[in-house]
């Protein structure tokens, strides 16, 4: 028997000579690593799946190439003309999943005696469907045919504003590049829900061409939007900076969706914190429950110290056994913690907690939807568990001195 | 030279306030190889002596030498040492570790010297047969009796080989023939090993049976023969 | 008696017992707080939005919230104004003109909503006029003046005295449009809305959109919020239900009562995740408690004590613990909501902001009695139910063994 077995085995039995008391501990630990995993999967999986949905339903795509200045200064007198070397690379690239051009620009709508501030979209429809759901958030009607200059999809709630129906005849009115007025009539082909207010009451999709056409655009585009097949942050920037080396940075601007969309960043910032202040409180009455464990263990043992300082141990062992004994209970207790939250979150992410009918709806508006996501990897797993653990020896420090510390002749008397 | 050697030892305990004297100056020689009994009634200062020789704890004022080195004034890591080395105890109430078997008891001493372990386990073996617990070895402290655990005790603390072994009242919670065979069982330990032991007692029978009784009252050295 | 004993049992072993009081109160004061800046968050994005662009109540022609449709007009305003003026509980109440329109500058255009408002009025109902950044709010005797979002008046590069031309729809055929003088940018919490709202006097939307004396709605304040429902239902009963429509801010924006609501819930969620670990903390210590008093129990027993006594007086023991730890708990959570109350959260220094939210950086906590009085019940039932097992373990004690156990 080796002597670090020894001392594993004293502090293994030590464990469990109050059995119940150091199953409630643990449990106490594993209650607490399982709600630290568990919270992080669902934090780490619902942002993710947040931001796909987010730009999805947005349409925005993943990345975005503009007009230098457009990010600050989104008007129509930032535009350009993509070269066909700039084309002929988003072509060739095989981690796109699809780009698309987009004119852009506000405008009055009407119809009859109805009459609405709109934001008109230009998009090519078949270049579209590879970045973007629109096609698939028609309810009514049909989506643009390629070749149909004079259709309009509009927005199911502009569409109730405008009082309008399927075919009805739309006036836009805008502003053009050159600073005069355009005006055209198009015709509504069908309508759509993102589910979003802010666009199914605003936007207004057109063929590029007929767009291009309305604000004197020439061949020109406010931006092109790309999606990626893969779309993690790593991919996202390696893209940006072969983009970069493909346009020229004094005309063109590349933007990652973070960029693009920094308030959804900021939320995102913002739920994390504000999970990670509750997994702080969370931790900090485990730590005062564990502590009175581990201290009360060290007290009722008093005697036992001082005999063991008689015999010639010195302190330090004393200090270092105390930590060993909370280290095999913060183990096993951050082990089945951690394997009961990676349990419960692996079943999440098969099975996304449904929350509709709930006010887990608000998010419908900002084109998310009620669906609690969750994502499991090794680190999700592990880290939370080894902070529990790492706090689970911190707490420990404190009784492992007072036990170092007792004086073998007090510690002799003591009952 | 002398084994133990105390010079004008005192101990005054402060208990809210009120000073206690238990030891007023004890000068005291003890040989190599003795069998010494320490008598006097509770309160005389029995046990404050044997934790002063032994290092568990300092005196108010006065010395004591082991081997003419003097340990009142070391550390609380070179006192842990010395014990380790060269003292043994024993208690009153046989204080065996609850969560070890007997010869984990006995092994743990000698784990703390750093003996390597196939030596370890032979050594508390053969010592756990001189105490004739052979057979008791793999038994936790709880399904022993009280002569049993007090018999590991003395395995424990003869087992590291030191110079001295101080039991204190080792005998008062043993009925008279289990503390008989204690006192046989010391006796002969001290006379194979040449181990000195020094055990306080208020018993008359294990009085009689000391090579030299030292008694004290009021803390002090009131015979010695 | 018994509390008496209860009480001295709690300071037997003081650490321990300071130790578990100090896990209790921190958790409790973590929840209070917690729940005092969700209720600080959800307060300033309802105020953000009600007080801006809203109000309390709304009261339209019937029809108008569903269709926003011009038409749908109230034809008599100072009839109606009057009326709801002298109903108990309405602070304020202002008439407003709605539209949707574009305004161009030489350099761009965008599509606004418009806002036809009596300047004296509105000042009395929203927090617009104080939300200014440049120039001046609106005046009584402006004509066509306007007074626009700074972001809004930065995309058509306009200053202060240009020139900007409203173009909208109005009841008369055609496109109406006119020209409108800048005199004062504003800024609120809400950077969309900056971006799309313009204010011009009531007089001047009236005629642009040849509304001819009819109004949209009118915006009503309250002076307490408890009081929103039961103001609402007098204005129901005032007005012909088939001629107008009265709305609270719950009505108009169900998204944000459901976003308050989703908050709510979720601290709730966090609150018993606590309480749950209180439990554990709580459960252990009494453990201990009995088994140390094995011997104690016993006796006591012995001498013929009633076990539902016992099994009492560990309650009691624990719910001692447990009042200690919600007066220290609240007590904390008293002075950190006052500290923050101070100066505020500023979100600043992790976020750059939340306006997409209706925020502001800065989140001042509110401290409202429900909360305090809920969560610390909550905390002191958690340390009730965390003793019954403990307890009910001291009962089923036999008390020769008890003693012997000692």
């Amino acid at each position: 028997m080796s002597s670090l077995r020894l001392l594993m085995k004293l502090a293994w039995r030590n464990v469990w000579r109050n059995r119940r008391r150091s199953l409630i501990t643990i449990a106490s630990v594993a209650f607490s690593a399982a709600i630290l995993v568990f919270t992080e999967a669902l934090l780490v999986g619902s942002h993710e799946q947040m931001v796909l949905q987010v730009l999805d339903t947005h349409g925005v795509g993943q990345l975005q190439i503009h007009a230098r200045g457009y990010q600050d200064d989104p008007t129509i007198f930032r535009s350009f003309v993509p070269s066909a070397k700039l084309l002929r690379f988003l072509k060739g690239d095989r981690e796109l999943r699809g780009f698309a051009p987009r004119v852009q620009g506000e405008g009055l709508a009407e119809v009859g005696q109805e009459s609405k501030g709109v934001m008109v979209v230009g998009i090519d429809p078949e270049l579209e469907q590879g970045v973007t759901p629109l096609a698939a958030e028609i309810v009514t009607g049909d989506y643009l045919e390629p070749n149909d200059l004079q259709g309009a999809l509009v927005g199911e709630r502009l569409l109730k504003s405008l009082k309008a129906k399927i075919g009805a005849s739309l006036a836009l009115v805008t502003q053009t590049r050159r600073g005069t007025l355009g005006a055209a009539r198009f015709q509504i082909r069908g309508i759509f829900r993102t589910g979003v207010p802010a666009l199914d009451e605003n936007l207004i999709y057109l063929n590029i061409k007929s767009t291009q056409r309305l604000f004197a655009f020439g061949d020109r585009v406010t931006m092109l939007i790309l999606k990626l097949r893969d779309p993690t942050l790593a991919k996202l920037n390696h893209l940006k900076r072969a983009l970069l080396a493909q346009v020229n940075p004094q005309k063109l601007e590349v933007l990652t969706w973070p960029e693009f969309m920094p308030e959804l960043v900021q939320f995102l910032r913002f739920d994390s914190a504000s999970g990670y202040v509750f997994l702080l409180i969370l931790l900090l009455v485990i730590a005062f429950g564990v502590l009175n464990t581990i201290l009360m263990a060290v007290l009722e043992r008093t005697r036992e110290f001082g005999v063991l300082l008689s015999l010639g141990t010195q302190p330090r062992r004393i200090f270092g056994m105390i930590l060993l004994e909370a280290l095999l209970i913060s183990l096993i207790g951050a082990t089945a913690g951690a394997l009961l939250g990676s349990g419960v979150s692996a079943y999440v992410v098969q099975h996304p907690i449904n929350l509709s009918g709930s006010s887990m709806e608000s998010f419908e508006s900002w084109g998310i939807k009620p669906l609690f996501y969750a994502k499991l990897s090794w680190g999700i797993a592990v880290y939370p568990a080894l902070i529990v653990l790492g706090l689970g020896v911190l707490i420990a420090l404190w009784p492992a001195l007072r036990a170092a510390r007792i004086e073998p002749v007090e510690a002799l008397h003591t009952r | 030279m002398s084994l133990i050697r105390t010079e004008g030892l005192e101990k005054i305990y402060r208990l809210d306030h009120v000073e206690v004297p238990a030891l007023r100056g004890v000068d005291l020689t003890i040989e190599g190889e003795e069998f010494l009994a320490i008598a006097g009634p509770s309160g005389s200062g029995k046990t404050t002596l044997l934790n002063l020789i032994g290092g568990l704890d300092r005196p108010t004022a006065g010395q004591v030498f082991l081997e003419e080195q003097e340990i009142t004034r070391l550390n609380k890591s070179r006192l842990a040492e010395l014990r380790l080395r060269k003292i043994g105890f024993v208690f009153q109430a046989y204080n065996l570790l609850p969560v070890l078997t007997a010869l984990e008891n006995v092994e743990y001493v000698m784990l703390l010297q750093g003996i390597a372990a196939g030596e370890r386990r032979q050594r508390a073996l053969a010592i756990l047969g001189e105490v004739g617990l052979a057979e008791y070895a793999n038994r936790f402290p709880n399904l022993m009796s009280g002569g049993q655990q007090q018999r590991v005790a003395v395995a424990r603390a003869i087992v590291a080989q030191p110079k001295l072994v101080l039991a204190d009242e080792p005998t008062a919670n043993l009925d008279s023939t289990a503390s008989s065979e204690l006192l046989d069982l010391m006796r002969q330990l001290n006379r194979d090993h040449g181990v000195t032991f020094v055990f306080s007692t208020h018993d008359p029978l294990v009085m009689e049976r000391a090579e030299r009784l030292v008694r004290l009252r009021d803390g002090k050295v009131f015979g010695d023969e | 008696m018994d509390i008496k004993l209860a009480w001295r049992n709690v300071w037997r072993n003081r650490r321990r017992s300071v130790i578990i009081i100090s896990a209790i109160a921190i958790g409790l004061a973590g929840v209070v707080v917690y729940e005092a800046l969700t209720v600080g968050m959800t307060t300033q994005m309802v105020e953000n939005i009600v007080g801006t662009s809203l109000g309390d109540i709304e009261i339209h022609h019937r029809g108008f919230q569903e269709s926003k449709t011009l038409e749908l007009a109230i034809d008599n305003p100072e009839q109606v104004l009057r009326l709801v003026r002298g109903t108990e509980h309405v602070s304020a109440a202002a008439p407003r003109v709605r539209a949707q329109g574009l305004v161009s500058s030489a350099r761009a255009s965008a599509g606004v909503q418009i806002l036809g408002v009596d300047p004296t009025a509105e000042a009395a109902v929203s927090t617009i006029a104080h939300s200014l950044v440049r120039g001046r709010f609106l005046a009584a005797a402006d004509e066509y003046a306007i007074y626009l979002g700074e972001a809004l008046a930065k995309k058509l590069k306009v200053g202060l005295g240009r020139k900007v031309v409203l173009m909208a729809k109005g009841l008369a055929p055609g496109m109406a449009s006119n020209a409108f003088r800048v005199v004062g940018t504003f800024q609120t919490a809400s950077p969309n809305f900056d971006k799309m709202t313009v204010y011009i006097p009531l007089a001047a939307a009236q005629s642009l959109l040849s509304l001819d004396g009819k109004i949209s709605e009118i915006a009503v304040r309250i002076d307490r919020q408890r009081s929103l429902e039961q103001v609402a239902a007098t204005l129901r009963t005032k007005l012909a239900p088939n001629e107008y429509e009265v709305l609270t801010w719950k009505e108009l924006v169900p998204n944000l009562v459901q976003m308050t609501q989703l908050w709510e819930e979720w601290v709730y969620l966090f609150a018993f995740v606590i309480y749950i670990a209180m439990v554990f903390g709580v459960t252990n210590t009494m453990l201990m408690v009995i088994s140390e008093r094995t011997r104690e129990l016993g006796i006591m027993l012995a001498l013929g004590t009633r076990p539902l006594r016992i099994f009492r007086m560990i309650l009691i023991e624990s719910a001692l613990m447990g009042l200690v730890s919600v007066a220290l708990g609240s007590a904390a959570s008293f002075g950190v909501v006052w500290w923050l109350s101070l100066q505020g959260l500023d979100l600043g220094w992790f976020v750059r902001g939340l306006s997409f939210l209706g925020l502001s950086r800065i989140i001042y906590p509110v401290l409202t009695p429900s909360i305090l009085l809920i969560s610390g019940l909550s905390a002191l039932v958690a340390t009730v139910l965390a003793a019954i097992w403990p307890a009910w373990r001291a009962v089923r004690l036999e008390p020769v063994e008890a003693i012997r156990d000692a």
